[in-house]
């Protein structure tokens, strides 16, 4: 068996994948585990909208953990509740990135790992809570309101394919007030607010060190062209023998097509993002200058960028 | 001082691109001489309490990260 095994998959229910950043293998794997009295960890947006991985055992608590989020999670003692919950016998679903995953697999070292399913999502590299947080801070100053909550990614409203932001305001009138931008998603595309080990990633490679490896599909209109109806698409790598039986297990409720590797590859399963030459110097404005002109600066398209991306979309038409 | 806190104290990282921040030193830590501290960037780094630390090295072994780094050519 040559691995990986690669799946183009939509779970079959549209309210689990429009709920979902991709196709819902996510929900559909969890919903399995959870099922069998299993344990589900993963990263949600807690009230200060950081990152935080938490341990689930309801599909409520677990639907939390659906969505992207572009910033790095704290871990707190997430490792040791996992090694507790498959000493205790149980099911366990520890999802997260894959330097997370190699982390919990090497502190779990020779202990029974029988029950424990991994699975880890292509990452581009994490950008900066700090840069996250003044962000939102700078966003509520500009709207007179207090952030109630935030979509990293809006898939509802402007389609799987598209990269917007949503903030939900509470205004100081008590109306509730929604805006729409790209501003964090440039700075985190810039690259200049990544984690500085994420330019020597190790995991940015077609195998990695989860069981399962999920993503969005973007080489879709390559493998499977009739199968993108924008509302989501997952990418399923099988990494080993033992997620091949948990997928089979759970065909009755996915679409699924076998694709190939080749019409499959996102840069991110290649090599890592290089670090940017300008990473110094952001941090230099992050530091001495108000998030206003971190935001025009690296946050917004140049004038030259902008007519660029014009000429780009004339030149296809 | 001690024989244990004469030896030297576990070095996790010299240079930050080798930290991912994925917490297993500080979970694998027996005596809890690990905190996760936030630098000025934003981001999560061990950092070891010297009195608390009994040198037994165990958070250099399973740094995974440094090893599978080291493998790709990333670290020397």
């Amino acid at each position: 068996m040559k691995f990986p095994i690669v799946y183009a998959v939509k779970h079959k229910d549209m309210n689990i994948r429009m709920n979902s950043r991709s196709g819902g293998i996510f929900t559909a794997l969890s919903d399995k585990i959870l099922s069998e009295n299993g344990v589900v960890y993963g990263c949600i947006l807690n009230e200060d909208f950081e990152a935080v991985h938490v341990r689930a055992e309801t599909a409520e608590e677990r639907d939390k953990m659906r969505g992207s989020k572009y910033i790095q999670s704290s871990m707190g003692d997430t490792f040791h509740h996992v090694a507790e919950d498959l000493k205790n016998g149980r099911k366990v679903l520890f999802s997260g990135t894959s330097c997370q995953i190699a982390g919990l697999k090497a502190f779990l070292g020779k202990a029974d790992t029988e029950q424990l399913l991994c699975v880890d999502i292509v990452c581009h590299g994490v950008p900066s809570t700090l840069v996250w947080k003044k962000y939102l801070a700078w966003q509520e100053q500009e709207h007179h309101g207090k952030i109630v909550s935030v979509d990293f990614r809006n898939k509802k409203d402007f389609g799987w394919a598209a990269h917007v932001e949503t903030l939900t305001f509470k205004t100081e009138d008590g109306s509730e007030k929604k805006v729409n931008a790209d501003i964090f998603k440039r700075i985190f595309l810039e690259r200049n607010s990544m984690r500085p080990a994420c330019y020597q990633c190790p995991y940015k490679d077609i195998m990695h060190p989860a069981d399962i490896t999920i993503a969005d599909y973007w080489g879709i209109d390559n493998a499977v062209p009739d199968f993108n109806d924008d509302k989501g698409v997952s990418l399923v790598l099988l990494n080993h023998e033992k997620s091949i039986q948990i997928f089979e297990e759970l065909k009755e409720n996915l679409e699924y097509r076998n694709t190939r590797i080749e019409d499959s590859m996102q840069p991110a399963l290649k090599q890592p993002f290089s670090r940017p030459a300008s990473r110094q110097k952001f941090w230099n404005d992050f530091r001495t200058k108000p998030f206003s002109y971190i935001a025009k600066t690296y946050g917004t398209l140049s004038f030259t960028q902008k007519i660029k991306r014009k000429l780009k979309k004339y030149l296809k038409k | 001082m001690n024989d244990t806190q004469e030896r030297a104290l576990p070095v996790l990282f010299t240079e930050k691109e080798h930290c991912c921040g994925c917490s297993a030193c500080y979970a694998v830590c027996p005596k809890h001489a690990i905190v996760m501290k936030t630098d000025e960037e934003g981001f999560l780094y061990p950092d070891v309490i010297p009195e608390k630390c009994i040198r037994c090295y165990q958070c250099i072994h399973v740094c995974i990260f440094k090893a599978d780094q080291k493998k790709k050519g990333f670290l020397n």
